[in-house]
Order: structure tokens, then sequence, then C-alpha cells
């Protein structure tokens, strides 16, 4: 069986600050794409909920691009709705 | 040919041991199969039984397990002068795999031969107890690393780690020293994915902690990044020599 040809794919990672990725990684197609960028959102998210200055305007993104331009973009949301006043 | 690939363990084992000459003489005399490795094959397989510890004369080796779904977490890095598998003496049934990471260049030693070694030397056979606490040490480490750091804490701590232990085998100089890892594998040992991994790499550079080309890591201040990665070095229980 041939190989079949790789994508370079490069996620850029935004929370406080953004974090342009520059060296990309090699994967089969789209969807390894989405999950890289899923389980990195997950990962970053981690971790900012414990360095986050502000938990109630949590947001934190993935946007994935190939040398074609974007491809998608991974979002996470935090909401906090108190249940009493 | 078997006295080089021992003179690893036995300067391991000298410098954090009390050691006689004669125990010096019985581990240089134990019988040793050489064998080479290409980067991740196998050494021992979970499931497997083996009858065999081996030593890590030259290169890198580590020990991981994977998920039923074939996500693989790598437990613990290995550099030369240490048995990965010394715990096989008395459990012989691998409960993990343990492979090379870079190419390697190992020693087997019967088992039969360090149990006889044991039981006629006691202070040979602490000396081994040690290293495997030492082992079980680091683990808790890592445990306590992956559950409760953040990703760049992590990044720093493991850096810091390796540079210790790849120091006192004269393999860092200056916080300079080459592991040849991949991204993918750096996140296995750390729970994270390769793109976090390249991330928090950014971000140690950005701060100006450490340089990487290829396979090498240079650590710019060995005191930053170890403050960085919060690491203190109690749990590697270094020998006298390497706490300055």
């Amino acid at each position: 069986m041939k190989d079949a040809p790789m994508t370079r794919y490069y996620f850029d990672l935004r929370n406080e600050e953004v974090a342009i990725d520059d060296e990309g990684v090699e994967l089969a197609n789209a969807e390894a794409a989405q999950t890289e960028a899923a389980r990195s959102l997950t990962d970053l998210a981690r971790d900012a909920v414990r360095t986050a200055k502000d938990l109630k305007n949590l947001n934190v993104a993935v946007e994935v691009r190939d040398d074609a331009g974007p491809v998608m973009r991974a979002e996470l949301a935090l909401q906090i709705k108190p249940a009493r006043s | 040919m078997s006295r080089p690939l021992l003179d690893s363990l036995l300067t391991k084992l000298k410098a954090a041991s009390d050691l006689d000459s004669d125990d010096l003489r019985a581990i240089a005399s134990l019988p040793i199969r050489t064998r080479h490795l290409d980067p991740h094959e196998f050494i021992v397989k979970e499931g497997d039984r083996t009858h065999e510890c081996c030593l890590i004369a030259d290169g890198f080796a580590f020990r991981s397990k994977a998920t039923w779904q074939g996500q693989t977490q790598i437990l613990s890095l290995h550099v030369p002068g240490e048995i990965p598998d010394l715990h096989s003496l008395h459990l012989e049934l691998m409960d993990h795999d343990l492979k090379a990471l870079s190419r390697c260049t190992l020693g087997f030693i019967p088992h039969a031969a360090i149990k006889s070694l044991n039981a006629n030397r006691p202070r040979v056979a602490a000396a081994l107890w040690r290293e495997t606490l030492v082992d079980a040490s680091i683990f808790r480490e890592w445990m306590f690393n992956i559950g409760s750091r953040v990703g760049v804490t992590r990044m720093a701590h493991l850096l810091a780690e390796l540079n210790r232990r790849l120091e006192v085998i004269g393999m860092a100089k200056n916080g300079v020293f080459d592991l040849p890892i991949t991204q993918v594998e750096l996140g296995e040992c750390l729970g994270l994915t390769g793109v976090h991994v390249n991330r928090v790499l950014k971000q140690l550079r950005a701060e100006g902690l450490v340089r990487t080309s290829r396979s090498v890591f240079e650590l710019l201040d060995i005191d930053l990044m170890e403050e960085r990665g919060e690491f203190d070095p109690d749990y590697l229980h270094l020998p006298a020599f390497a706490l300055s």
C-alpha cells in the first residue's frame, strides 16, 4: 500500500494571548486535524482554567490552517451561571 | 567486550552507594550479552516473561502503555547506566512495554547471575535496591507533574530533570544535552498533544529559557528553568558530587 499524501496543518492557539504555529504538523486529512484541534483545545482549556485571571470570560480557541488558508476553528467558552442571586 | 558495557552501571553505583573493590569486581564480571537496537524497537513487550535484565550502555529507552483505543502514555525515560527492567528480577511478567527511544546499545544480564550476586554481596543488593527506589521516586514525581502542573511548568520540569540526570553521567554540560525525542513523544511523556507541546516549547523559548535545534536542547539559564518547572532535585537522590 502506498502512503497517502500528508498535509501540513498549522494550529494557532488563542486564549488571553495568541500563539501562532509556524511549524505545523503533518496529518493525513482534515478529520485528523479536527481530532488534533479538539484534543489541543482541551489541553489549552485545562491550563487556561488554572491560570485565568477571570474565569467568567474564559474563551479558548484553536484555528487550523493549511498552506492554502484557514481550515477550521474549534472553540470552547466557559459559562458560569449563578443559580442564586 | 563486556567491560565498557558495564562501565556506565559501575560509575553510577559507585557514585551512589557504598561498594568495595570486591563488589565492583563482582559486578564487572557479570555475564552480559550485547544487543544494538534501532529507535522504537521493543526491548521487552507487555505480557513477556523475561529472564534477563537490560542495562542501557548507550542511547535512550522508554517505558510505555497504550489504552485500548491506542493512545500511548510514556511512563518513564531512561538514560545510560540505568536498568529500566530491574524489577523483572522479581516480577518476571512484564506489565508494560520497554522500547528503545534512540539507537541503543544494551547489555542483557541473566536474572540468575544478578540473583546470585545479590545473595553473595549484600552491599550490591542494597545498591540495586536503591536504584529501583529512585526509579519509583521519579515515577511519583512524574505522576505529580502530569496530574497537577500546567503544560509549560510540566515541560520545564521535564527538561530540568533530564538535564540533571544527564549531567551526573557526563551527558549534559552547562545545560546542553542531546535527546533524540519527537514533539509527539514529549507529549506522550507529559500527557499533552503534539500541538500543545509545540506551544509550551515556544513559550519557554520566548522566555529565553531554552534553545532547541534538532535533538539538541540548550537550557540557557538552568536556575531559571528549574524555577519555572518548580523543580526540586531531592526526588532524584543524586550522589553528593552532583549537588552544587
